[in-house]
């Protein structure tokens, strides 16, 4: 087990170390600089600024000096946000996106591994043929539509829930929906394959025949093998709701991180790009590293091979 | 076989001396599919008293498994169903019990050993636990009483190093110490009968005899029944005190190890025997086996079954359905050529005798 | 060995004599249960008997014939500006309504059809192209060519696909077919893991032993052997893709990276819809439904076709 999340750790730092580098000079090799209307500095002012963030120095240089900066967390200061370093945002504005990003999976989760039990048990009935039809329903409505849509009935209808900005809970209450629909939707559907799946197996009868309730026989061995493939998907969750933020923040105005990342894209404020690309992919890498931890604790074969090694 | 402890006293099993343990009469299964109802038992009979085996023998298709699921209420309703029939255990007729009623039976009074040792365990879970489930629900001891129960079975069950292994999970056990422990869980409630359905086929050749010899000792101290599903007919003559031949849904000849083997009534019957390799013969004679295929249970043939595949079909099998026929109180079968007016016939070859 | 025997424990049932002579067989031939298909006459007829999958497929149909028809008929196509019809709610002249402009939103929302159907089947083509080969090729190499392609994938894999298209489109510029190289050049992982993992389970079955114990040249075994079996998944992806595509098109026209007018994708007539919700809520509803059917037809008829290649699956 040990050598197994060793491997894993140095796979994840592999990883992030070529992407830091790829993000690095994709961002360097971008048209027309950091600088939007570059005819308007003066050659002086222009030196400043690239004195400041060491764009005089050779390409060579200044990656080695991206990495060392990286290594010691120090992403630089943004182009736009001047005196504001690149970790100062993150740590002002993650805290909103990682709100409704976890209410959407606390929310989400529960329900959908219910759905996806409910269906699998009720195989082939209209529950079931419901219970899907929703969930491929939720994988189909893009998240901005979903947003659109509550923005419109909650808000303009109905008034009775802030659309836009951020203030008190009241204002996570539709972010977190928009996302959270999604979360159930991906999960009822592998809740339900996985449920059925263990339904059908050999041991399942085993256990049957033992006497066993049928209630005992769901609960203590059905669901426990059933649930071992939805740690799998962890990261994609993570992936979805990583995506999903960006485009919610926007039509929500929320000032989380995908925001953040919006605006610095139509600034050309490179350093954020790049300080908050390579945050995605720690976030996202993490959740991956993460997911096969779990895995190998909960499947007990993984786990007892692991510690032979 | 290492030491044991006594505690479990080698009981004697006293055949036929209380009435029939189990009696199955006149059982029918069809099963609703996509392309059709299949007639999978189609009117069987059989009858097993204490402490006795019964090997029930047939290819695949004949409906072994089904009776065999269908005596322990395994069947999923739909798209199974149960047109007649009775399953008298004990005096009830399993048949009519509820739900609830079946949790009381299954591992308690007749217990199963399926047939592929490699899925029938729950991988996640302790082997301890799954031994000692059933026997926990069904006697209400604690987890410690039960543990201690299981390392014993583990232990009559020839597993080495009971009280490390009881803790350990089916994959670090292999293919043969697997069904050892299928056995324990199926002995865990001291069951009066096991159903042990095609317990050695997933299993090497040099296991299988291990696990035969296991589960005729263990039955022996144990004093269970034992029905014994197998295609097997070597494993028959060294066990069984009873056989039932069984052919596309029927039971077509049932008797005792000796009747059926030596004085056998049946072609179907004679054609396994006949198709057994023997080490006495002739190098150079062929190997005889039966021709054609088993019937599609989709469309089973008109009249007896067998009659495509019967070297003595008479236009008569084609038309009816042979009626049972007794030669004596214990031994029957399903056969035209025991009516008065078929023609007198010697079999082809002999089954010889259960050596 | 029929000596002594009692009679029948039957009814009484008596028989004629002549019941009893030796019967006259025909040669026992083994009947097939039905007809002999081929894979793909088989995945047919299972589809077929989907309602689900077939009312997808006769949705996305039509939806073909909307966008390829309505541009091309509709009275309203030389529309660009008529202030007099703006903002006009959904009826019998304007089913969808019109916009800010004036202009007739179902002829927009079948414009944005060919917009954004074309950019899908285009980037879903070039990353099946690139998958496809790159899948086969590790897994039938093995080896170096493998780990080579696996960790490409693995590190392409380590950032967020919208990520990766909005660097590249930073980089090459907002446009449709930048657009689409960006969003083929960095999607092509999955279809490639996905081929690959069918190529190595393939490879080593015994029926392909049997193949080339029967002789076949190696060639052959592709041809017919692995490609029917790999196509299978293929195209399941492919239907899984296509709304994937779509969306994150849309995605990109909320962010600023869309498309520049005139040309207007579904993506971009939902982001226009959007900002103008509270007073012409049709605007962004019609093109918000069409994506969501659109998606759904497409999804539902993947999982379908998903069910009907599956060999294990008794339908």
């Amino acid at each position: 087990m040990l050598a197994y999340t060793f491997r894993r750790f140095m796979s994840m730092l592999f990883t992030l170390f070529i992407i830091a580098t790829l993000t690095f000079f994709l961002v360097h090799a971008l048209p027309g600089g950091p600088y939007k209307n570059p005819e308007k500095l003066t050659p002086e002012i222009k030196q400043l600024f690239d004195r400041k963030y060491g764009l005089d120095k050779p390409v060579a240089v200044q990656y080695v000096m991206y990495l060392k900066n990286l290594f010691q967390g120090n992403l630089g200061y943004s182009f736009k946000y001047e005196n504001q370093t690149v970790e100062e945002i993150i740590a002002r504005s993650f805290p909103v996106s990682a709100q409704i990003g976890l209410q959407a999976l606390l929310v989400g989760l529960p329900v959908g591994l219910l759905f996806g039990i409910l269906a699998a048990l009720n195989r082939a009935r209209v529950l079931d043929y419901g219970l899907v039809f929703l969930a491929v329903l939720g994988v189909s409505i893009p998240s901005f539509v979903l947003a659109g849509f509550l923005q419109y009935i909650f808000g303009v209808k109905l008034r009775v829930l802030p659309v836009a900005l951020w203030g008190g809970f009241e204002y996570s209450i539709l972010p977190t929906l928009s996302l959270a629909v999604g979360v159930v939707a991906l999960v009822t559907r592998l809740m339900r394959t996985s449920m059925l799946d263990v339904l059908g197996a050999d041991f399942l009868r085993t256990a049957v025949a033992k006497g066993l309730s049928r209630r005992t026989v769901i609960w203590r061995h059905a669901l426990r093998n059933a649930l071992l493939p939805i740690v799998t998907i962890f990261g994609v969750l993570v992936v979805d709701l990583i995506t999903g933020s960006i485009i919610i923040e926007q039509i929500f105005s929320v000032p989380g991180i995908g925001q953040h990342y919006v605006t610095s894209i139509n600034n050309n404020d490179y350093t954020l790009v790049m300080g908050l690309t390579i945050f995605y992919s720690l976030l996202f890498v993490l959740a991956i590293f993460l997911t096969d931890i779990a895995y190998g604790l909960v499947d007990p074969r993984i786990r007892i091979v692991g510690r032979k090694e | 076989m290492p030491q044991t402890h006594e505690t479990i006293p080698p009981q004697e099993p006293t055949l036929g001396s209380r009435g029939p343990l189990l009696r199955v009469e006149n059982l029918t299964v069809d099963f609703h599919t996509y392309a059709g109802v299949v007639q999978a038992v189609r009117g069987v009979s059989f009858e097993l008293g204490y402490g006795e085996t019964l090997a029930v023998v047939g290819e695949s298709g004949s409906g072994k498994s089904v009776t065999a699921q269908a005596i322990l209420g395994l069947l999923p309703r739909p798209p199974a169903q149960i047109r007649s029939g009775r399953i008298l255990f004990g005096g009830r007729n399993l048949l009519e019990l509820g739900e609830r009623e079946w949790e009381n039976v299954r591992g308690r009074e007749i217990a199963m050993v399926f047939q592929d040792p490699m899925t029938a365990l729950n991988p996640t879970m302790t082997i301890g636990r799954q031994i000692a489930e059933g026997f926990q629900k069904h006697t209400g001891a604690d987890a410690r009483e039960a543990e201690e129960w299981a390392v014993e079975l583990l232990r009559l069950v020839g597993i080495p190093q009971p009280e490390v292994r009881v803790r350990q999970y089916p994959h670090e056990f292999s293919g043969g110490m697997r069904q050892r422990v299928v056995i324990a869980i199926a002995l865990a409630s001291r069951p009066k009968l096991i159903i042990a359905d095609e317990p050695t086929t997933a299993l090497d050749v040099t296991i299988q005899a291990q696990i035969l010899e296991l589960l005729m000792e263990l039955k022996t101290r144990f004093g269970t029944s034992l029905i014994l599903i197998t295609h097997d007919l070597g494993v028959v003559a060294r066990v069984a005190d009873r056989v039932l031949v069984m052919y596309a849904g029927e039971g077509v000849e049932w008797g005792t190890a000796e009747e059926v083997f030596a004085e056998t009534r049946h072609p179907y019957t004679w054609g396994l025997l006949n198709s057994l390799p023997r080490l006495d013969k002739d190098r150079r004679e062929p190997l005889v086996s039966i021709p054609g295929s088993p019937p599609n249970l989709l469309k089973p043939p008109s009249g007896c079954a067998f009659h495509p595949r019967c070297p003595f079909a008479m236009e008569i099998c084609r038309q009816a359905s042979p009626p049972e026929y007794r030669f004596l109180p214990t031994h029957g079968a399903r056969c035209f050529l025991h009516h008065p007016a078929a023609p007198r016939i010697a079999p082809v070859v002999q089954g010889g005798d259960r050596a | 060995m029929l000596g002594q025997w009692e009679s029948a424990l039957s009814e009484g049932q008596v028989y004629d004599a002549s019941l009893f002579r030796p019967l006259t067989k025909e040669v026992d031939r083994e009947e097939l249960a039905g007809p002999s298909l081929t894979f793909w006459q088989e995945v047919w007829r299972r589809l077929s008997r989907n309602p689900v999958a077939l009312a997808s497929l006769g949705f996305l149909i039509l939806v073909v014939a909307y966008a390829l028809l309505v541009p091309a008929l509709s009275p309203y196509r030389d529309v660009n500006l008529d202030l007099a019809n703006a903002r006009l709610a959904p009826s019998w002249d304007h089913p969808f309504g019109t916009d800010t402009f004036g202009r007739d939103l179902f002829f927009r929302v079948a414009q944005g059809a060919r917009i954004s159907l074309f950019i899908a089947f285009a980037a879903t083509t070039i990353d099946l192209l690139i998958g496809v080969f790159l899948g086969a090729l590790a897994g039938l190499r093995g080896g170096v060519t493998d780990s080579v392609v696996m960790r490409t994938i693995e590190v392409l894999s380590g950032v967020p696909w919208l990520i990766m298209v909005i660097l590249l489109m930073l980089y090459l510029g907002s446009g449709l077919f930048t657009m689409i190289v960006a969003m083929a050049i960095t999607g092509w992982t999955t279809m490639a893991r996905l081929v690959r993992g069918q190529v190595l389970a393939l490879k080593n079955q015994e029926f392909v032993f049997a193949a080339r114990a029967l002789g076949a040249s190696t060639w052959r075994i592709l041809w017919h052997h692995l490609f029917p079996n790999v196509l299978g998944i293929v195209v399941v992806r492919l239907t899984m893709n296509i709304p994937a595509v779509i969306f994150t098109e849309a995605a990109l026209s909320f962010i600023g990276l869309g498309l520049q007018p005139p040309l207007a994708s579904w993506g971009v007539l939902v982001n226009d819809g959007w900002r103008v919700l509270e007073i012409l809520p049709w605007t962004f509803f019609f093109p918000a439904l069409a994506i969501t059917l659109t998606s759904l037809a497409f999804n539902l008829l993947g999982d379908a076709l998903r069910d009907a290649i599956d060999p294990r699956l008794r339908v």
